[in-house]
């Protein structure tokens, strides 16, 4: 092909004018990549220098810096502080938190940590380390140094809740972190113990979260929960933790143990008693308040006083036993080692007066000393076996004064100890015990118990209660029995009867007119003749009876009665009797107070008085025999008139019918009164049955 | 000193997708109906345009994390670079090696061939174009083996998720490094090659 032939070639352009639109594509990458730039620029946020004491896995690039586990800032660089004192982490902060962290802000290093509440900062094992961080939500003064904090702080600012400070005689219970319990519940926790400036006490933060804070008043109490509490008595073995963690870490329980108390504003001081009890004690125990440190110098030798021993004025407390150290004396290093014993004393439980400056307070206390305050051991207790420091006026004190200048405390001056030695008094009173004469108390306590039993187990003795019943069955049925009193009653009513009779008989003057009318009447006079010739015969009888009844055993039964009365009762009152059976005993009481109520019943008096009362009717009746004669006059006179009357009035009359039925009336009576007689003199002894 | 003639010296023009010659007055091409340009205008503007791309989406590739590991509680980042280091320190020569050449010798090696390649076609040259040529071709043959870093964390972490045991995830760079290739393969597929003889002057050395 000839060159020629080809067409000759146009000559376009081999690149146009145009854009492509291609280039969006690296523009929207170069906007994409500049706002990017630009974000990131924005959010980085300034760098903080945070002193660490060492790096422990600090690292740069790596450690987050966290605020509430929110990863707020990176580590970027690690340098050493001036002088290679401590590290310093430079972190950079996020620029929307970097403005609250300003001067109050506080930072400390979270490591991994396996303590007795279990393991804490676990992620840290792997994650490593990291800075934790604490600030409010106030922006205030800026700040980009700090120092962290050697340890995790007790609370973080923004956390509600009140910070109290605890005060221990011994910490070594409690560590930092351990909890604060209220009935059981963790309300709070414990901040790092630290020793006071002198060394004599523990103190250390609590912090206890809201809204239980608001449990905490004046009044409230803290204890010791650490370790078990073994509690040995009679109803068995107690054996009492409070928690697990606080077996091993220790801990501290609370409670408002008295109402009342106001309420605290936060950092106050409170005691950590060793127990709860001890913690109900102190209640009642007014708290030291304002204390002086004294001291003095006692015997080492079988010092038995602890510390915290209470101090006591009057017996009331004024302050407690701080420390107790051996001391020598510089002025007589011989004199071997001596116990100082620090104790605080509340000036004004003693009577100081109430001034403010402590120099004011020792010369007042001075003076005392010179008017006699001393220092003693002493012994309290069930068996003294609690010991105590006593403050009290020796009245004749040997003129030591406070010693200001020996050490740094005031000594005040030590007499010889009040103890009461529990142990030699104890000796005394076993030994006692030991002494008395059991063992022959015993023997014969045991001689005595076989007598009596060979006595009970006699025959005789056995036999004595049923006889003693029998009798005093027989006597009951003898008195209990109707007849007595209605032979007494009839014996009565008769010997009353007769009286009248014979009263009548003598009193009536009627009749000896109707006799004189009746004198002549033969058959009258035969009838009053036979009666009057019989009557003696009555009369005798009656008086042969009334000897008999003198004679007659009723008397004797009466004394009889007495005697067996009295000896029953001598039977009754003697000690053996208290020893029968209990029945017996009940059928004696009853047999007393039946015995009683015969003799104050007058049962046997008024049988006697009856008795009495008859020999009266049998003298009245004599007294009327003695008028018989006259009245056989009399009748013989009645007799004759009535002879003259009945010639009057001859033997039809009515009159002498009547006269007739009258005197066989008469005669009647004399007969009835004949047959009783009679009946009487047959057998006496009706007199008393009635029959 | 022979001179090359172009189609379009001699009026032609070939279809570049079924390779047919034909005038250079047709606009589409008689076969396949494609649309016939005897030069691409704009392809200088394309390959700048993806390469200034790619370039800046290379820099957040390697300044930011391309893997995220996460052994044993702990999460490192590492970027390409570092990979490499790490590798290296670890006594992974042959990994560290293909790790380095896969995404840094052959992204940077792309970028200055194709930026060398748009620059030297601008204006007259005598360079030889075979060679310039097989710069080319071998630049956009192993430019998509670049991707071979995008994968390899693609694989990872699809294969190590053993949470806090042990996984991978992907950092931003992973990203930023895919679209580097991306736009390189189209910078070096906007490169109009036929460009190389345009401005060839006469007596190039053969080379």
């Amino acid at each position: 092909m000839d060159e020629q032939d080809l067409p000759e070639p146009e000559r376009m352009p081999t690149r146009s004018s145009r854009i492509s639109w291609v280039w969006l594509v690296p523009l929207v990458a170069l906007a994409i990549s500049v706002m990017v730039v630009a974000q990131t620029y924005r959010n980085q946020g300034p760098v903080i220098i945070v002193s660490l004491p060492s790096a422990s896995g600090v690292e740069a690039g790596e450690t987050p810096l966290q605020f509430r586990d929110v990863e707020v800032g990176l580590v970027e660089d690690v340098t050493f502080g001036t002088g290679l004192q401590s590290v310093e982490a430079h972190i950079r902060v996020d620029s929307e938190i970097a403005q609250y962290i300003d001067t109050d802000a506080q930072f400390w290093l979270v490591e991994p940590q396996v303590t007795t509440r279990g393991v804490s900062g676990l992620s840290t094992v792997l994650s490593g380390v990291y800075l934790e961080g604490s600030w409010d939500a106030e922006i205030g003064f800026p700040a980009d140094r700090f120092v962290a904090l050697e340890n995790t702080p007790l609370s973080r600012p923004g956390e509600v809740g009140t910070r109290i400070v605890l005060r221990s005689r011994d910490g070594g219970q409690l560590a930092a972190g351990a909890p604060v319990l209220y009935n059981g519940i963790e309300v709070g926790r414990l901040g790092q113990a630290e020793l006071s400036e002198d060394g004599t006490l523990i103190t250390m933060d609590a912090f206890i979260e809201a809204p239980h804070d608001a449990r905490l008043t004046t009044n409230t109490r803290f204890w010791d929960i650490s370790g078990i509490s073994i509690d040995l008595n009679t109803s068995g073995l107690s054996v009492n933790f409070e928690s697990l963690a606080s077996l091993v870490e220790g801990g501290v329980a609370f409670e408002a143990l008295v109402t009342g108390g106001e309420g605290i504003e936060g950092g106050e001081v409170f005691d950590v008693y060793s127990s709860r009890a001890d913690a109900q004690r102190s209640v009642f125990e007014a708290p030291v308040d304002q204390a002086l440190e004294l001291a003095v110098i006692l015997p080492a030798d079988n010092l038995r006083l602890v510390l915290g021993a209470l101090v006591r004025y009057g017996g009331i407390r004024v302050g407690e036993v701080t420390n107790i150290v051996g001391y020598t004396d510089p002025r007589d290093p011989d004199a071997g080692v001596q116990a100082l014993v620090n104790f605080t004393l509340s000036p004004t439980r003693i009577g100081l007066p109430d001034v403010a400056t402590n120099e004011n307070l020792i010369e007042a206390l001075e003076r005392r000393v010179r008017n006699g305050l001393r220092v003693r051991v002493a012994s309290e207790g069930l068996l003294g076996t609690t010991l105590i420091l006593e403050v009290f006026e020796d009245e004749d004190h040997d003129g030591r004064i406070l010693d200001t200048a020996l050490i740094e405390l005031p000594l005040v001056p030590a007499t010889a100890a009040n103890v009461t030695e529990a142990s030699a008094d104890l000796d005394a009173i076993v030994s006692r015990v030991a002494a008395l004469p059991i063992e022959d108390l015993m023997d014969a306590a045991i001689d005595t118990l076989d007598g009596i039993t060979a006595l009970a187990s006699g025959e005789d003795i056995r036999a004595l209660p049923a006889n003693v019943n029998e009798l005093v069955a027989e006597v009951r049925a003898i008195v209990a029995a109707e007849e007595i009193g209605q032979a007494l009653t009839d014996l009565s009513s008769a010997a009353e009867a007769l009286e009248t009779l014979v009263s009548g008989i003598s009193e009536s003057e009627g009749l000896s007119t109707t006799l004189t009318a009746l004198e002549n009447s033969e058959t009258i006079i035969a009838n009053v003749q036979t009666f009057t010739a019989g009557l003696p015969g009555i009369l005798t009888s009656v008086e042969d009876l009334v000897g008999e009844l003198d004679a007659s055993p009723v008397t004797n039964a009466a004394a009889s009665a007495e005697r067996v009365l009295q000896r029953l009762e001598t039977i009754l009152s003697a000690e053996a009797a208290a020893d029968l059976p209990g029945s017996l005993n009940d059928s004696l009481e009853e047999l007393a107070g039946l015995l009683t109520e015969l003799r104050e019943g007058g049962a046997a008096e008024s049988l006697t008085s009856t008795l009495a009362s008859a020999d009266g009717a049998f003298a009245s009746l004599e007294a009327a025999a003695g008028q018989v004669p006259t009245i056989v006059t009399r009748l013989n006179s009645l007799v004759a008139s009535l002879q003259g009357l009945a010639a009057d009035y001859d033997d039809g009359s009515a009159v002498y019918g009547e006269l007739r039925a009258a005197i066989n009336d008469i005669s009647q009576a004399a007969d009835a009164f004949r047959s009783l007689a009679r009946a009487i003199e047959r057998n006496p002894n009706s007199l008393i049955t009635g029959r | 000193m022979d001179t090359v003639i172009s189609a379009r010296d001699v009026g032609r023009v070939i279809c570049q997708t079924c390779g047919n010659v034909a005038l250079i007055s047709e606009v589409r091409c008689p076969r396949c109906a494609h649309r016939l340009s005897s030069r691409d205008t704009l392809s200088e503007q394309k390959v700048w345009a993806w390469l200034i791309a790619g370039l800046i989406a290379y820099l957040p590739a390697n300044t930011y994390p391309m893997l995220l590991t996460t052994q044993n509680f702990r999460t490192s980042e590492s970027t390409i670079i570092g990979g490499v280091i790490d590798l290296f320190e670890h006594g992974s020569y042959a990994v560290a090696i293909i790790v380095f050449v896969a995404s840094i010798l052959i992204p940077v090696g792309k970028f200055v061939v194709i930026g060398y390649l748009a620059i030297l076609t601008r204006k007259r040259h005598r360079t030889d174009p075979h060679r310039l040529l097989r710069y080319y071709e071998v630049v956009e043959f192993i430019g998509r083996w670049s991707m071979i870093d995008v994968f390899v964390v693609a694989i990872l972490t699809a294969l190590v998720q053993f949470d806090v045991l042990a996984s991978i995830n992907p950092g931003i760079a992973a990203v930023c490094f895919a679209l580097s290739v991306v736009f390189t393969m189209l910078a070096a597929q906007s490169f109009d090659s036929r460009q190389i003889w345009d401005r060839l002057e006469d007596g190039f050395r053969h080379g």
